[in-house]
């Protein structure tokens, strides 16, 4: 069941790009929508018990596994796919463009799948780069110069994080031998204070928190989320750096680097500067997407900080919030994708009483800005308690006052941010405005459904889906 | 794993970490988005070379062959997206200069 | 019979309100179509489920919070009785409703007040009965918002006392459980110590106030006025007195022991003596059809209080008894008021007079529930009340010379209402009164039918219904022989109240005057006009002290507002503005930073070497 998740978007690729281009080329968003539902079946499948083996691993030595955090990032992969080719159904026209995109979505998607089920740290890098450079051009797809700074910006910064993730490889091959995680894993268990081995391990973090779009790595986040164009948007902010950047740590400081003091306290404070640089970034802005780009800056450094603090619960309350945050990101980002289709520009003092007109996306920002926010009874409320339990269970009392304070923060920013865009007067010039189109719509109503469903479902939820998700932790 | 291949291996290694060091200031200091693809290049090799020396040192040179041909693949596509974008940049703004680059600020 | 049969009376209701509200204004009759389909299903669910004894429960969240519901006999009677009464009612605004607008509110409203009424009779966890009586507050506001324009005044007044009464409820709830260790209804059984009494007048709160009783009542009469109709009969007069009555039977006979003589039951007794005696008086001289029967509603709650609180097997059976008594005749009462507000147009005393003969069944209907409001014998509301008057006079003669005195004046007041609306000279605009519709009709007669039978047979609800409520072991030993004695005192001051309205009729003028010389006697009069000012309000008394401490406090507030907003917004502006300002937009400064960064990191890795 889980070499297909790899291999059949490759399959598509390799089929959809046969001489047949014509025929192809109208095909191509079907095969996408296909793949991602066949992706959220094939999770369902896989977290009922149909086990997690691999059956094509007889023909195909890939080497793939995975457990309970595999699942729950497969789950969010697919959907956020979906949503993506919904979205760039609606927003991108033409044949040919559409075709485009719709390989580059399917590179993503193998890239993604890929590193999230291998167990091997260069092949880590190897995903992690595909999928990187699946985004760079997904972000410079349009070619407006705005764009093609927010992708070249990405690519160094991407660069420098490769350079640090490289040299920590070849310092773990010189030290161990081998660069699968267990190997690498039980090598840092026993040189438990081997200076050499912890810069490499240092370093390798690093080049994870600038994928993941960590402070002081993030140079590269509000240019790259704010002048992609809108599908991509989603794509990136939804799926991409959590994966590369958010899963990767969360696999590598609870298996491979297990539990360090200082590892710890390293992903405490950079947790609690992204959180405040974030939502302090995010309050001054003016432009749409920028400010939801240094939220997603914001609401990471919850995940990091409870992967800092490291106890099962802390953990289990990160990889929900990652779950979590995927879903109203995604969310957050297809309704700027309606907003800008329809209006023309994300600048906010521009926008103005736009919920009468677009009734759909109104209420989905509404769901999505309270669930980032933290408000009861939505699905980011329970995961941002958890993570403040467990702060709070664990001693870090500091920590936890500051994550709660800060949902004080991102309730005024993104309030603001409702209030300018979707309430008030409608603004000049946007009379003419209608909902989206149902690509759009259809996409925002199904991440809302999921964001309210998992936050009214989350007390019968809690026991059997969310704590088995520890039973990683091993 | 003896103490002894850590120091073989940064012994060998100090023209890589020169390299290095001439890589990130390429990269940071140039305004030229050539030069700074080139800086990019520059760091890859070097780390490339670092991986050779650690398969080297330890006497596993098949697997850091490998993982050095990936690698090298890898860069390739990467340079080449790099390059396509400069390109692009050049067609829109008729310079590569990366100082003109800064319009998405704050 | 699976027990998970239990849902259905919640979520029948509950969906189909949520339909409703889907649905369309302008398709009325499918509204009206799926309200009279649901509210038929629940009342022929609960009545096959009736007689079953089903506990249910699954675990909701943690700390003992269950979804626990238990069907037994008494929760299965009121559950019995609400479906009937929101199946007739529905049927009634099928008629009464038609035309106004908000209707496919209504309608959604009802149905969901109906499952929370069920989910709440029928939850045998604390927290869960608290759940779905908080629900019935939010439909209740919406049902009286919907009104009039202008309504919503006093949908807010309702809320805040019910809210207000609401969070004592949860105190109470708070209490009981933490002192019984569960929040299982069927589990907690506490002695009336000093942390017990306390958590059971918090609930005695939440309860009485849920039934209307003073001092909590005065939303009820603006109610009236500016509520829709049905509204009227099925929440004040019906259901609440249903819930209410029913969390103080459960209270006061399962949760805690109570016993005759504790200082609690004389509490209950006085509130209730209270509340018949003060709502009557004021029920006298109200002038509008509606609004007198809101008082009544409230002074005929004092009754059952009074049984309840006598602690007496015989009054415990007489409140309960009157509870479903009551139910009956007052929406009986408010249906008729309806009928005439939509043949007449108006509910106002002066304007009508002599419609009786245009309207013969809602005559008939009107006099059968006003005689079993007043107890005359052989109807329902006589026997209920001769219980009450045996209790108790056991427990002290003053309470039953409340009674006694609220009866006169019930009977008094019921008199002028008849005589004002149905009998007497007819004026002009009213000659071309019909009788109003068959839907409309058709509840009436069958809710005075009922009121007839449970007054000449009375053993059969006595027996089968309220008796084992009670339990075996409560009744042993009792004797229920009618006491002679106080029914010829009733007769009595029956008699006497008819005789004081033929005459002050005929002194006054009008029998729509016949309680001035009451509302103009010299002490009586000053206090009457107080009250129509408002004066005794305690909602409006609570808003004008809430008034005057907010002035006092604007002070403080000015500097504590410069301190959140003027102080905290420049120092996140300027936060802000710093970041903003770091962020130049050229990648070789992100790149430093991010070196930086990695130097702080590995500096703080390698800090223990």
């Amino acid at each position: 069941m889980l070499s297909p998740l790899l291999l059949l978007p490759l399959l598509a690729i390799m089929i959809l790009n046969l001489p047949i281009r014509s025929l192809t080329q109208k095909l191509s968003v079907w095969v996408g929508v296909g793949l991602s539902l066949w992706q959220i079946v094939a999770v369902i499948l896989l977290a009922t018990g149909r086990g997690c083996t691999d059956t094509w691993g007889k023909f195909f030595t890939l080497g793939l596994s995975c457990d309970n955090l595999t699942l729950v990032l497969l789950m969010s992969i697919g959907i956020v796919t979906l949503t993506t080719i919904l979205v760039g159904w609606q927003t991108i026209g033409g044949d040919k463009q559409r075709f485009g995109f719709m390989n580059l979505v399917f590179v993503a998607m193998i890239g993604m799948n890929g590193t999230v089920m291998l167990t091997d740290l260069f092949s880590l890098y190897i995903f992690i780069e595909v999928t990187a450079v699946a985004s760079f051009i997904l972000i410079a797809y349009q070619r407006d110069t705005n764009a093609l700074e927010g992708a070249f910006k990405y690519i160094i910064l991407s660069a420098t994080a490769t350079v640090m993730m490289l040299l920590s490889i070849s310092i773990m091959l010189l030290v161990v031998g081998d660069t699968s995680f267990a190997a690498v894993g039980s090598a840092v268990k026993q040189s438990q204070g081997n200076p050499l081995v912890m810069f490499a391990v240092g370093i390798f973090i690093c080049g994870l928190l600038i994928k993941g779009g960590v402070v002081p790595f993030h140079g590269w986040l509000p240019a790259a989320y704010s002048a992609a164009p809108a599908a991509a948007s989603v794509l990136l902010a939804g799926i991409a750096t959590k994966t590369s950047g958010i899963y990767a740590l969360i696999r590598l400081t609870t298996s491979v680097f297990a539990n360090n003091e200082s590892v710890n306290s390293v992903l405490l404070l950079a947790g609690t500067i992204s959180i405040l640089v974030g939502a302090f970034a995010a309050i001054g802005q003016s432009d749409f997407k920028k400010m939801l780009a240094y939220s997603s800056i914001s609401q990471v450094g919850y995940i990091i900080l409870a992967l800092g603090c490291g106890t099962n619960l802390a953990i289990i309350g990160a990889v929900f919030h990652l779950f979590n945050h995927s879903i109203f990101k995604s969310l957050l980002f297809v309704n700027s994708a309606a907003v800008e289709t329809q209006s023309g520009t994300t600048d906010m003092n521009k926008l103005g009483g736009l919920g009468t007109k677009m009734p759909v996306t109104n209420a989905t920002s509404l769901i999505a800005f309270l669930s980032t926010a933290g408000v009861p009874p939505l699905a980011g409320f329970w995961s941002k308690l958890i993570i403040v339990i467990a702060l709070w269970q664990n001693g870090l009392h500091t920590y936890a006052t500051i994550a709660v304070l800060a949902s004080v923060l991102t309730l005024a920013y993104l309030l603001l941010m409702q209030r300018r865009v979707f309430f008030g007067k409608v603004a000049d010039g946007l009379a003419n405005v209608k909902e989206a189109g149902w690509g759009i719509t259809v996409a925002a109503s199904i991440l809302a459904t999921i964001t309210v469903g998992v936050g009214v479902l989350f007390p019968w939820m809690f026991n059997s889906v969310l704590m088995p998700i520890s039973s990683f932790l091993k | 794993m003896t103490n002894e291949l850590p120091q073989v291996f940064w012994l060998f290694s100090i023209g890589a970490i020169l390299l290095l060091i001439t890589g990130f200031y390429c990269l940071i200091m140039t305004y030229n988005l050539v030069r700074a693809l080139i800086g990019l290049e520059i760091l890859t090799k070097s780390v490339t070379l670092f991986i050779i020396l650690a398969g080297y040192v330890t006497g596993r040179m098949a697997l850091a062959q490998a993982l050095a041909i990936t690698l090298i693949i890898i860069e390739v596509v990467v340079i080449a997206v790099a390059v396509g974008i400069v390109l692009c940049v050049y067609k829109n703004i008729k310079s590569i200069d990366g100082r003109l680059l800064r319009n998405i600020k704050g | 019979m699976n027990d998970s049969f239990i849902l259905l009376p919640i979520a029948i209701p509950f969906i189909a309100g949520l339909v409703v509200l889907l649905i369309s204004q302008r398709i009325q009759s499918v509204k009206e179509a799926i309200a009279l389909l649901a509210t038929a299903a629940t009342l022929g669910l609960t009545i096959t489920l009736y007689g079953e004894n089903i506990n249910f429960s699954i675990p909701w969240t943690g700390f003992g919070i269950d979804f626990a519901l238990r069907l037994y006999h008494f929760s299965a009677f009121i559950l019995v009785a609400a479906s009937a009464f929101s199946f007739l009612f529905v049927l009634y605004s099928c008629s009464f409703m038609r035309d106004k607008p908000y209707l496919n509110q209504f309608y959604s409203y009802l149905l969901i007040t109906l499952a929370m009424a069920n989910g709440a009779v029928l939850s045998d966890n604390l927290v869960l009965m608290l759940f779905f009586w908080e629900g019935l507050m939010l439909t209740m506001f919406g049902m009286i918002a919907i009104g009039r324009p202008g309504a919503y005044k006093t949908a807010i007044k309702a809320f805040i006392i019910v809210g207000g009464t609401d969070l004592c409820l949860m105190l109470g709830i708070g209490i009981a459980g933490h002192l019984a260790g569960t929040m299982t209804i069927s589990k907690i059984s506490l002695p009336v110590d000093f942390l017990g009494s306390l958590a059971f007048v918090f609930m005695m709160i939440g309860a009485i106030s849920k039934a209307g009783s003073v001092p909590f009542h005065t939303w009820i009469p603006d109610a009236a006025v500016d509520a829709p109709l049905p509204f009227m009969a099925f929440l004040p007069a019906s259901l609440e007195k249903l819930l209410g009555i029913y969390l103080l039977a459960r209270i006061s006979l399962d949760m805690f022991k109570l016993t005759a003589g504790s200082w609690i039951s004389i509490l209950l007794m006085t509130i209730g003596a209270i509340t018949i005696l003060l709502a009557v008086m004021m029920a006298l001289v109200q002038k509008d059809y509606k609004r007198l029967l809101a008082y009544h509603a409230i002074s005929q709650v004092g009754y059952m209080i009074l049984g309840i609180g006598t602690c007496l097997p015989i009054g415990i059976i007489g409140g309960l008894f009157h509870m479903i008594n009551h139910a009956l005749y007052k929406s009986c009462l408010f249906l008729t008021g309806g009928a005439v507000e939509k043949q007449t147009g108006t509910t106002d005393l002066a304007k009508l007079g002599g419609i009786g003969i245009k309207m013969p069944v809602t005559f008939v209907c009107f006099l059968i529930a006003a005689a079993s409001i007043s107890g005359v014998p052989p109807f329902n509301g006589f026997y209920s009340k001769e219980l009450v008057y045996d209790a108790a006079l056991e427990r002290g003669t003053i309470f039953y010379l409340a009674a006694i005195l609220g009866t006169f004046l019930t009977a008094a007041s019921f008199l002028k209402l008849g005589h004002a609306a149905f009998l007497g000279k007819r004026s002009e605009q009213n000659d071309n009164v019909r009788e109003t519709s068959l839907p409309m009709l058709v509840p009436m007669i069958v809710i005075a039918a009922v009121c007839i039978v449970f007054g000449v047979w009375n053993y059969l609800p006595l027996n089968d219904l309220i008796k084992p409520i009670l339990g075996e072991e409560r009744l042993a030993g009792y004797e229920f022989s009618p006491n002679t004695m106080l029914i010829t005192i009733t007769v009595i001051v029956l008699v006497g109240a008819l005789l004081h309205h033929l005459f002050a009729a005929k002194v006054n003028g009008s029998g729509y005057k016949a309680s001035d010389h009451i509302r103009h006697a010299p002490f009586l009069e000053v206090i009457y006009t107080k009250a129509e000012k408002r004066w005794f309000d305690p909602y409006d008394i609570g808003l004008k002290i809430v008034q005057g401490t907010s002035r006092l406090g604007w002070w403080i507030d000015r500097g504590i507002d410069w301190l959140y907003e003027d102080f905290a917004v420049q120092v996140a502006k300027g936060l802000s503005s710093i970041i903003k300002l770091a962020h130049t937009g050229s990648y070789s400064m992100y790149v430093v930073w991010s070196l930086i960064g990695v130097l702080f990191v590995v500096i703080m890795l390698m800090k223990s070497f």
